[in-house]
């Protein structure tokens, strides 16, 4: 590397942080507020609020020993697991300025491609329906690898059409989810895969550490601290929300705008793969009717975190405790016994209602 | 930060007016469900339900303490679980049993997951599931029952046999017996379409593939066409199937797998002015479908007997709480021991227009709404 490159990187560096600067999103611009008013001022303090008064509010309602068990806030978090690794992505997605529809179907996918996959390796036709699987652990590797692998070819594909062919992004993912969803169709036949190990289930979806801590909540909680450290503090997080924040400037910056594209959303379509992989261990099947919406929830979590439609601003902590709300919120009406009906409206005002106050509360000077 | 916490009491504040309203709800039910259980409440049900309500007053009078059982089905508010429901809420009344009926909006495995999960929350001594997939909840019911939760599935079971019992009707055979009476109609030649909801939707396909292979079998020379899948949509249904009549004007029937789609391809018939000359078979007896038959828009429906399911696993589920009865029993009442170890398969019938109003063919026919029958 030549001293004119380090140059450069630092005069990129240098802009970029001009960029956030002027669009009044750059972390030194809050130098002035204490740490805490700063965490105070921010959507994730929001969240945390709304979160713990859910908690509250269906504490007192529900009978002792229902709702505030440990074991529910564990079920909570099982059942949030997959949807943070779609929200991370998407954070970094959206950060950029861009959006996914098609990360539903390709998580379907994925988990579509990653078990066939792992069929193929682990055993052969005939001994897969008595259940044996002679290559268990290179199954599993194999499965995973291209379960990861399939969903960042999905990403580059929507990298491509977005970044190379300069199609709207929402009109793009829009068609590539039809893609992957015909393609998961076809691969499947429509089917449900069969034949996958229990194990997938005893030794990682149902598993808990030490009985308490499901294992998918510990992998999505690990990623979510890898990529909220990536976003704040990388060159390649920088970038992102560069580009988010005026995509003209980046690129003017110096920064490989298409390049990151890629890479964001491969990135996106790797955590799909993840989320694919999550999905199959949990129910030792494939659920290629399902995830319909997933796309609609992880944008969702992602906003109510704090990340900016527009771009520039994001939150991965944030993005990962906006999931826990919704599905907390459904937890506590089915235990106080509410009508399923009322529970999707109850859910749709509520997140009308988090988003607004938190946009009223964005509105107000900074300290 | 004041303005937080108001803003957070305020939203407190609006889904405590929502659960509210539910609550009232649920107790004026109970209330209004306390009071009839004094009357004779299994009078407009069959005789064997009668039989079993006669037993289960007994029971409820001799037991002090009620049994709380959890019921997650797999789609909330089609007539068919509602049904099952009013099947089930007979059984709690019969045998003193204190009922949670819920489920998800759509039938999907990882949408009824917080459902399961919830309910258990709420410490049931049993669980009637109808399991959104047959391969995906076997290690969950086997730890339940290890746990001393017994589960019985209801509607669709289970690959493997880990509940105390699985209730289902025999959705192959379904399939199959519409074939037979579209054979009897047409005869041999016809050219059928059949109308499925998912591709990976497992015991609507399980009917398709009874329907397409015994009239394959029936009439080597009839044309079947490539199933379709419009989902439970209606429209999409109505969309799918007027473009295959337009392809195949000679269609002579068509089977449906579930009721929604059903309306979307009677629609269609009706639009092409093919009506009659097009047969439709539909799965299922929702009033609409009952209501249709009579009016000559379908020609068979294949009714199955959630009613019958419901009641019998609350009951059982009850009884085995109690003691007053074993996973031997149980087995005992299993259809095909050697074919599909725990499953009692219940009878569908077949209702045309000249038997749908019988007497014996009365429960067969599904009810929209529990307000109907008094709950």
């Amino acid at each position: 590397m030549g001293e004119q490159d380090i140059k450069n990187k630092a005069a990129d560096k240098k802009s970029a942080e001009e960029i956030l600067k002027s669009k009044g999103v750059s972390s030194v611009e809050q130098k002035g507020a204490t740490a805490f008013q700063r965490f105070m001022g921010s959507s994730m303090a929001f969240v945390i609020v709304l979160e713990i008064a859910i908690c509250i509010f269906f504490g007192v309602l529900s009978e002792p020993g229902t709702f505030m068990t440990l074991n529910n806030f564990m079920n909570i978090l099982l059942n949030s697991s997959q949807m943070v690794i779609l929200a991370i992505g998407l954070t970094f997605v959206i950060c950029s300025g861009h959006m996914d529809l098609s990360v539903g179907m390709t998580l379907i996918l994925t988990s579509i491609v990653g078990s066939k996959a792992f069929k193929a390796v682990a055993s052969t036709p005939e001994l897969l329906s008595e259940g044996i699987y002679p290559h268990l652990g290179l199954g599993i590797f194999v499965g995973i690898a291209v379960a990861l692998l399939t969903g960042a070819a999905c990403g580059a594909l929507n990298a491509f059409t977005t970044s190379k062919l300069k199609l709207v992004p929402f009109i793009a993912t829009l068609a590539s989810m039809y893609i992957f969803q015909g393609a998961a169709m076809v691969i499947c036949n429509g089917a449900q895969e069969k034949n996958l190990p229990r194990i997938f289930q005893t030794y990682f979806g149902h598993r808990r550490l030490f009985d308490i801590i499901p294992y998918q909540a510990i992998v999505a909680v690990i990623l979510g601290a890898i990529f909220a450290l990536v976003l704040k503090y990388t060159r390649f997080g920088l970038h992102v929300r560069a580009i988010g924040s005026n995509r003209e400037s980046a690129r003017r910056a110096g920064i490989k705008v298409e390049l990151t594209c890629f890479k964001i959303y491969m990135l996106m379509g790797a955590m799909a793969g993840v989320a694919g992989v999550f999905d199959v261990a949990r129910y030792s099947t494939t659920n290629p009717s399902g995830h319909m919406s997933d796309s609609m929830m992880a944008i969702m979590a992602a906003v109510m975190g704090g990340t900016s439609m527009k771009g520039g601003i994001a939150s991965v902590t944030g993005t990962m405790l906006a999931v826990l709300i919704p599905v907390t919120l459904q937890a506590g009406m089915i235990i106080l016994g509410m009508n399923s009906y009322i529970q999707l409206i109850v859910t749709g005002l509520f997140l009308i209602l988090a988003v607004y106050v938190d946009y009223v509360r964005n509105l107000r000077p900074k300290v | 930060m004041k303005k937080k916490v108001l803003l957070a009491i305020v939203a407190a504040a609006m889904m405590l007016a929502a659960c509210g309203n539910s609550a009232e709800e649920t107790t004026a039910a109970a209330t209004e469900a306390a009071a009839e259980e004094t009357e004779a409440a299994a009078e407009e049900e069959t005789e064997a339900a009668e039989a079993e309500a006669a037993e289960g007053e007994e029971a409820a009078a001799s037991e002090e303490d009620r049994v709380y059982i959890g019921a997650v089905a797999a789609e909330a508010g089609i007539p068919y679980f509602t049904t099952m429901s009013w099947g089930a809420m007979d059984a709690a009344q019969d045998y003193n049993v204190e009922l949670y009926w819920t489920g998800p909006a759509e039938w999907d495995f990882s949408k009824q997951q917080p459902f399961i999960d919830s309910v258990i929350q709420t410490n049931p001594d049993a669980l009637l599931l109808v399991p959104t997939d047959s391969d995906a909840y076997i290690s969950y019911v086997e730890a339940w029952m290890a746990d001393g939760l017994p589960v019985i599935c209801c509607d669709a079971t289970l690959k493997e046999h880990v509940d105390l019992i699985g209730y289902n009707s025999n959705p192959y055979e379904g399939g199959a017996r519409a074939a037979e009476v579209f054979f009897e109609m047409n005869g041999p030649g016809g050219v059928y379409q059949p109308v499925s909801t998912n591709p990976g939707a497992y015991g609507a396909n399980l009917r398709i593939s009874g329907f397409v292979e015994t009239m394959q079998e029936l009439d080597p020379t009839c044309e079947m066409l490539e199933v379709l899948y419009p989902t439970n949509d209606a429209n999409k249904a109505a969309e799918l199937v007027s473009n295959s009549i337009v392809g195949n004007p000679d269609m002579t029937g068509i089977f449906v797998a579930t009721s929604a789609p059903a309306s979307g391809a009677a629609s269609a018939v009706i639009e092409a002015g093919k009506q009659g000359e097009i047969k439709i078979a539909a799965f299922d007896a929702d009033p609409q479908q009952v209501q249709d038959l009579k009016a000559g828009i379908y020609d068979v429906l294949i009714a199955q007997d959630p009613y019958q399911m419901g009641y019998d696993a609350v009951m059982n589920l009850a009884k085995y709480v109690r003691g007053e009865i074993t996973q031997e029993d149980l087995d005992a009442t299993v259809t095909d021991p050697e074919g599909t170890p725990g499953v009692r398969s219940y009878n569908t019938a077949v209702l045309t227009r000249d038997n749908v109003d019988d007497p014996e063919n009365e429960h067969f026919k599904y009810i929209a709404e529990l307000s109907e029958v008094g709950y």
